[in-house]
C-alpha cells in the first residue's frame, strides 16, 4: 500500500471508486457513517458561513433589536476604513519577514538534521517545543524577553554595547518582532515536514549527480530544493495562512500598537466585533480576510505549484 | 530504535504492539463520560449567589476579598466575587458580558465615561428603593448630581476618585540639583527640571507608550485639562472643542518631552518608578502602596500637573484642575436579585467600609467628611494623601457620551504620532483626531 | 511519506552517509558533519533558552529575576500565583474541554475517515473535497455567527453549558477525518474482503477489524487535537469571562496582561509562573509521545 501514496501531491485528489454501479454506491451504510461529520458541517461551518454572509449586509449589533438591512454598506466603509488597510499593511509586513525566514530557517535546520548525526530525537523535540506550547505562553514570555526596557535581548544588546532597540515599541519593529517569534514558535511543525521531504528524495538522483561531478551545493540546488518543492509550497501556504488569523500574540504583546503597528486583521475584527459591538461590519471583515486568504493560497499554488509539476 | 522500514506502512508499523481493546474503548468511553457529567454538576452548585467584579489592582483585590468576606459570613445573598476577568480593558469585557447577557450582578470599577455605552446594561438605582437618598446621604448632592444621566437618573453608585497627580523621588531631585520643596509648575519648568534629572543620569519620567486609549488618561488628559479647564466635547455633547490652544500646548509639552529625549519610548510591566528607575511618575493615589512595596515612598513627594507658562495657575494660589480618575459601581439587569445587591453595595461602601478602603487602598471614597472620620493621626502617617484631599476638589472627569472609548482611541492616535514618535506635527494631528471625534459624535 | 518512520529515520540516514558515492571526500563530509552540528546546537539554544528563561525566572527572588542564575531558589512568586489564579479548577476546565474535542473528534473523525477510505457511495468524492475545502475556511469567519449561535442557545452562561459552547463549535477538525482516511487507506485489502466473505457487515468489520488495528490512528490524531483546545485562546475569550469556567490559557493569559500580577513583588516572576504551569502539561505530553506527533504531523503534510 505504502508505494501508493508516494507523493504528496497525489493525495489530494480522493480515488475513484472502482466499484460504481448504482445510483447510491455499493456501500449505502456509509451514509450513516458520515452523517455525525454532515451534522457537524452543516450546523457548526455552513451554517454561519451562511450567517456570516447574512450578517455581513446588515447592521448588526447584538444588544440591539433593531437590525437593518444596510446593503453594501459594510463593505463601502470598509474601502474606506484606513484602519483596515493598515491591518494588511501589517499582515503584508509579517508575511514578508515571517514566511522567508520560515522556509530558510527550517530548511537549513531539517537538513542538518537529515545527516545522521546521534541526538537527533533531541534536537527535534527542542525545535517541536514551542510549537506544542500555547500561544500564550510564548507570548507572554516573548514580550518579556522584548521588552524595551529591560527584557533579557535589550541587555545583552546594551552588554556589548549596541543600542536598544524598541522591539515592540517602536512602530517600524513591532511586526516585525511579531513575525520573527511567530516563525520561531511554527519552526519544528515545518522542520518535521520537511524532514519528512527529504527523505522521501531517492538516493539514486545525488548518486547520479555525483557521478557527474556535482558538487554538495550544487546537488543541493539542482536536487534537493526542486524535489521539495511540494513540502515548500506547503510550508509556505500554511505559514501564509497563520500569518492571515494572527491574534494572540498582538492581543498579548502590543495590544495592536504602537500606532496600530501590530494591529493584525483578526485583532481588528475582535475590536469591531467585541468592542464596538458591530458584528455586521465584523463578518464583513471576516469574509473579506476569507476571500484574501483563498485567493492568496490560490496564488501561491499556482505560482509554487504548477512548476513542480 | 527499531528499523520498520520493512513493514510496509509506518504508521501501523512503529505502532503495531498496540492493540485497541474494545472493552476498554467502551470502559474508558463510559467512564470519562460520566466522570465530566459528574465534574460538571458537582461545579454548578453556585447558582442563586450574587456575582461582583472588583478591579484587578491588588490592593483593592485584597480590600474587596475581605469586604465579601466579612459580609458571607452573616448576610444573604451570598456574593461570589472575582476580578475582572479583563484582558486589555474592563469596559471590553463588560460589552462583551452585556453582549452575551453574562453580566456579573455588579461591577465595582465603571469609569463614569463607560456608563452611557453600557446603556440599558445598567440598572437605574433611583427605582431601586432608597438607593438614592442612600447615595445623597453618603456624597452629598452636588457631588451625586454629576453622575445623573440624561434622564437625569442615576444609573451608578458614585464610589472614589483618584485625582491625577504628579509623584516624584525626592532623592533623585536633590542628586540631580533640584529643590524638592520648590517642584514646577509650568510647562517650562518642568522640561527645565526633566533637563537637569537627564544631565544627571536619571531617567526623568516614564509614561506607558501602550496605545490603549485609558492610557492617555495618565499623561496627556489631566494636562490638558489643567490647561483649558473643559472637557474633550461641547456641553451638548456634539461637538469636539479640544483642537485649541489648551489642547496644543499639553501636546506640545509632551512631543518637546520625547524629542528631548526625557521619557524613553517604552511600555512597562513593572513600575520603574516604585522600582527606583525614574524621577517621576504621573497617576492617582492608588500608586502609593505599591511605592511603598518598592521602597521608594519614603523619598516620594507629590505636586499637581504643570500648566502652560500663561496660566494663572502659574502665578501661584491656586491648584490646576486635573482627572479624577473616578470610579463607581453599577448594578446590572441581567442580575437577578438586583434588591439584593443593594443590600451588599450599602454594605461594600458603609462608612465603616470606606474607611477601611482609603486606608487599604489608599483611593479616596466618595463620602462626605471622610477627612474629618479617618483623623488627623491618618494624614500624618500618610502624608503624601493630603495634597490628594486637596486635589480632590479641584478634577473634572470625562464628557458622559456612548462614544467615549472610540474619542479616547482618537485621541490615543493623535498623542502617539505627533508626541511620541513626532510622525505629524501637532496641528496635523489635532486636526485630524477633531475632525475623527466630530464624525463620532455626529456633527 | 511512507518513508518516514520516527524510529527508523537514524539507520536509515546513517546507512546513506555511509554508502555516500566516491565523488563526495570524506574530508568534506566531515566538515559538513561539524557545520551541521554547529547550526543545530544553535537552534537547540535558540529554541529552548526562552523555556529555560522561562522557569528559571518564575523560582528566582523578586529581585533576581530575570538572571540567568539565581543566587537561591525561591517559591514565592509560585504562591501568589497561586493565590490569585485557581489553577486546579481552571486544569480540569481544560481538561474537559480538551478531553471532549478530543472524543468527539476521533468518534466522528474515525467513522467519516472508514467511510471514506473503505465504502463506496454516490457523493463520497464530493464530500472528501468538502472536507479538504473547509481547511481553508478561516474560523475568523464564522466565529461571529458561532458566537452569536451559541449566545442564543444560552451556552455562555457560567456553568456545566459553556463546556458545550466550548467544545461543540471546535468538536471536529478536517485534519482528523484526513488522518483516518489515510490510514484505513493503508489497511490490507484482504483483511476486509476476508471478513466480508465470512458475512461480516459494515459495522462489524470496522468494529472487529479496523477499530481494533487503529490504535496508532487514535493516538496520532488525539495528540494532534489535544494541542488546539489546550492552548486556544481566542474562542474561550469569547465564550466565557467567568474565572471559575474558564480554561487555564484563558485565566493565565488574562493573569499576564490584565494587571492582576500587579501585587506580586515581581510580576514577570509570577507571570512567568502562570506560564510554566500551562505550558508544563502540554510538554510532558509532547515529549512522551514525541515520535506520535512527528508521525502525525508526517501524515498532515500529506493532506495538500
Amino acid at each position: 500500500m505504502a508505494s501508493e501514496q508516494a507523493t504528496p501531491g497525489e493525495l489530494a485528489i480522493p480515488r475513484r471508486s472502482r466499484f460504481r454501479f448504482s445510483t447510491v454506491g455499493k456501500h449505502p451504510v456509509g451514509y450513516i457513517f458520515v452523517v455525525p461529520y454532515v451534522a457537524f458541517f452543516i450546523s457548526m461551518i455552513a451554517y454561519p458561513l451562511g450567517f456570516a454572509i447574512y450578517l455581513s449586509f446588515h447592521q448588526w449589533s447584538i444588544v440591539q433589536s433593531d437590525k437593518p438591512y444596510v446593503g453594501l454598506d459594510n463593505f463601502d466603509r470598509l474601502i474606506h476604513d484606513s484602519l483596515f488597510w493598515q491591518s494588511l499593511r501589517n499582515t503584508l509586513k509579517f508575511l514578508i519577514v515571517n514566511v522567508p525566514v520560515t522556509v530558510v530557517v527550517a530548511l537549513i535546520l531539517a537538513v542538518a538534521l537529515n545527516r545522521g548525526i546521534t541526538g537527533r530525537a533531541f534536537f527535534r523535540t527542542a525545535y517541536f517545543l514551542p510549537y506544542v506550547t500555547a500561544g500564550v505562553v510564548i507570548a507572554l514570555i516573548w514580550k518579556w524577553m522584548f521588552s524595551t526596557d529591560d527584557g533579557f535581548i535589550n541587555n545583552a544588546l546594551s552588554n556589548i554595547g549596541l543600542p536598544r532597540i524598541g522591539w515592540l515599541t517602536d512602530p517600524f519593529w513591532s511586526m516585525i518582532t511579531i513575525a520573527l517569534m511567530v516563525a520561531w514558535k511554527q519552526m519544528g511543525f515545518y522542520v518535521i515536514l520537511y524532514l519528512g521531504g527529504l527523505q522521501g528524495i531517492p538516493q539514486s538522483l545525488y548518486e547520479a549527480a555525483a557521478v557527474d561531478g556535482a558538487n554538495a551545493f550544487q546537488r543541493f540546488i539542482t536536487i534537493t530544493i526542486p524535489q521539495l518543492r511540494p513540502i515548500t509550497l506547503l510550508v509556505v501556504i500554511l505559514s501564509t495562512i497563520v500569518g492571515f488569523q494572527l491574534f494572540t500574540e498582538p492581543y498579548i504583546m502590543t495590544g495592536g500598537g504602537p500606532l496600530n503597528s501590530s494591529l493584525s486583521v483578526v485583532l481588528y475584527i475582535y475590536q469591531k466585533a467585541f468592542q464596538s459591538l458591530e458584528f455586521g461590519y465584523a463578518a464583513a471583515i471576516g469574509m473579506v480576510l476569507a476571500a484574501i486568504i483563498m485567493i492568496t493560497a490560490f496564488i501561491q499554488r499556482r505560482f509554487l505549484g504548477e512548476s513542480a509539476a | 530504535m527499531t528499523d520498520h522500514r520493512d513493514s510496509g506502512s509506518d504508521v501501523d508499523g512503529t505502532l503495531q504492539h498496540l492493540r485497541l481493546n474494545r472493552r476498554d474503548v467502551i470502559r474508558g468511553g463510559v467512564g470519562l463520560g460520566l466522570g465530566t457529567f459528574l465534574i460538571a454538576r458537582g461545579a454548578a452548585g453556585a447558582a442563586d449567589n450574587v456575582t461582583f467584579w472588583y478591579a484587578t489592582n491588588p490592593n483593592e483585590t485584597d480590600y474587596a476579598k475581605a469586604v465579601v468576606a466579612a459580609w458571607n459570613k452573616s448576610n444573604k445573598p451570598q456574593v461570589n466575587a472575582q476580578p475582572v476577568p479583563a484582558g486589555n480593558s474592563t469596559e471590553e469585557v463588560v460589552l462583551a458580558a452585556i453582549a452575551a447577557r453574562t453580566t456579573p450582578c455588579a461591577l465595582a470599577n465603571v469609569a463614569p465615561a463607560a456608563v452611557p455605552q453600557f446603556g440599558n446594561g445598567l440598572v437605574d438605582l433611583s427605582k431601586v428603593k432608597d438607593a438614592e437618598s442612600f447615595m445623597v446621604a453618603r456624597s452629598g448632592k452636588s457631588v451625586i448630581d454629576q453622575y445623573r444621566s440624561t434622564d437625569g437618573d442615576l444609573y451608578q453608585l458614585p464610589w472614589k476618585v483618584n485625582p491625577v497627580m504628579v509623584f516624584f523621588n525626592k532623592a533623585m531631585w536633590s542628586k540631580a540639583g533640584l529643590d524638592a520643596e520648590k517642584p514646577p509648575v509650568t510647562y517650562t519648568e518642568a522640561l527645565d527640571a526633566m533637563g537637569k534629572l537627564k544631565a544627571a543620569g536619571i531617567t526623568p519620567i516614564e509614561p506607558t507608550i501602550d496605545q490603549t486609549w485609558y492610557n492617555r488618561w495618565f499623561d496627556w488628559y489631566p494636562l490638558y485639562l489643567a490647561a483649558g479647564n473643559k472637557l474633550l466635547l461641547d456641553d451638548k455633547q456634539s461637538k469636539a472643542i479640544f483642537n485649541d490652544a489648551a489642547g496644543k500646548a499639553s501636546m506640545t509639552f509632551w512631543r518637546d518631552v520625547y524629542a528631548k529625549g526625557y521619557a524613553p519610548k517604552a511600555s512597562w510591566q513593572q513600575n520603574p518608578y516604585d522600582a527606583g528607575k525614574v524621577a517621576m511618575y504621573i497617576a492617582g493615589p492608588w500608586a502609593i502602596p505599591d511605592m511603598e512595596k518598592g521602597g521608594v515612598l519614603k523619598d516620594t513627594g507629590v505636586m499637581p500637573v504643570w500648566v502652560p507658562d500663561d496660566s494663572p495657575v502659574a502665578k501661584g494660589g491656586t491648584m490646576p484642575n486635573t482627572f479624577a480618575d473616578t470610579k463607581n459601581i453599577g448594578i446590572f439587569s441581567t442580575c437577578d436579585d438586583k434588591d439584593g445587591t443593594w443590600k451588599f453595595l450599602e454594605f461594600y461602601v458603609s462608612p465603616e467600609n470606606d474607611k477601611k478602603f482609603f486606608e487599604m487602598t489608599q483611593q479616596i471614597p466618595l463620602r462626605q467628611g471622610i477627612d474629618q472620620a479617618m483623623g488627623q493621626a491618618f494624614f500624618t502617617k500618610n502624608p503624601l494623601l493630603e495634597p490628594f484631599a486637596k486635589q480632590a476638589a479641584h478634577t473634572l472627569d470625562v464628557d458622559p457620551t456612548a462614544k467615549s472609548i472610540d474619542i479616547f482611541t482618537a485621541i490615543s492616535q493623535a498623542y502617539q504620532e505627533c508626541a511620541i514618535y513626532s510622525k505629524s506635527s501637532v496641528d496635523d494631528a489635532l486636526a485630524k483626531a477633531e475632525k475623527t471625534v466630530n464624525g463620532l459624535v455626529g456633527s | 511519506m511512507a518513508e518516514l518512520v520516527a524510529g527508523a529515520e537514524e539507520q536509515k540516514a546513517q546507512a546513506r552517509t555511509e554508502s555516500r558515492p566516491v565523488g563526495s571526500s570524506t574530508r568534506l563530509s566531515r566538515v559538513g558533519h561539524i557545520v551541521a552540528y554547529i547550526v543545530l546546537l544553535l537552534g537547540a539554544l535558540l529554541f529552548l533558552f526562552p523555556f529555560y528563561y522561562m522557569v528559571v525566572g518564575s523560582i528566582s527572588p523578586a529581585n533576581e529575576v530575570g538572571r540567568l542564575i539565581p543566587t537561591r531558589i525561591e517559591t514565592a512568586n509560585w504562591h501568589y500565583m497561586l493565590s490569585r489564579i485557581p489553577v486546579g479548577r481552571n486544569l480540569l476546565n481544560s481538561a474537559i474541554y480538551a478531553g471532549g474535542v478530543i472524543v468527539i473528534t476521533l468518534i466522528v473523525g474515525s467513522l467519516t475517515g472508514y467511510a471514506l477510505a473503505r465504502l463506496t457511495f454516490y457523493g463520497r468524492d464530493f464530500l472528501f473535497n468538502l472536507i479538504l475545502l473547509t481547511l481553508m475556511v478561516p474560523f475568523q469567519l464564522t466565529m461571529i455567527p458561532l458566537y452569536i449561535m451559541i449566545v442564543n442557545f444560552g451556552w455562555v452562561q457560567p456553568g456545566p453549558r459553556i463546556f458545550l459552547g466550548l467544545i461543540i463549535p471546535g468538536a471536529v477538525n478536517a485534519t482528523a477525518v484526513i488522518i483516518f482516511r489515510q490510514f484505513f487507506l493503508q489497511l490490507p485489502q484482504d483483511l476486509f474482503d476476508a471478513a466480508r466473505i465470512d458475512g461480516a457487515g459494515d459495522l462489524n468489520i470496522l468494529w472487529q477489524i479496523a477499530l481494533p488495528l487503529s490504535a496508532p490512528a487514535f493516538l496520532i490524531t488525539g495528540l494532534l487535537t489535544f494541542i488546539g483546545p489546550w492552548n486556544e485562546f481566542l474562542w474561550p475569550l469569547l465564550v466565557t469571562r467567568d474565572v471559575n469556567w474558564m480554561p487555564l490559557a484563558e485565566s493565565v493569559a488574562l493573569f499576564g496582561v490584565g494587571g492582576q500580577a500587579g501585587g506580586a513583588a515581581s510580576q514577570w516572576g509570577t507571570i512567568t509562573s502562570a506560564a510554566t504551569i500551562l505550558a508544563i502539561p502540554a510538554v510532558v505530553i509532547f515529549i512522551v509521545f514525541q515520535r506520535y506527533f512527528v508521525q502525525g504531523i508526517a501524515t498532515t503534510g500529506l493532506k495538500e
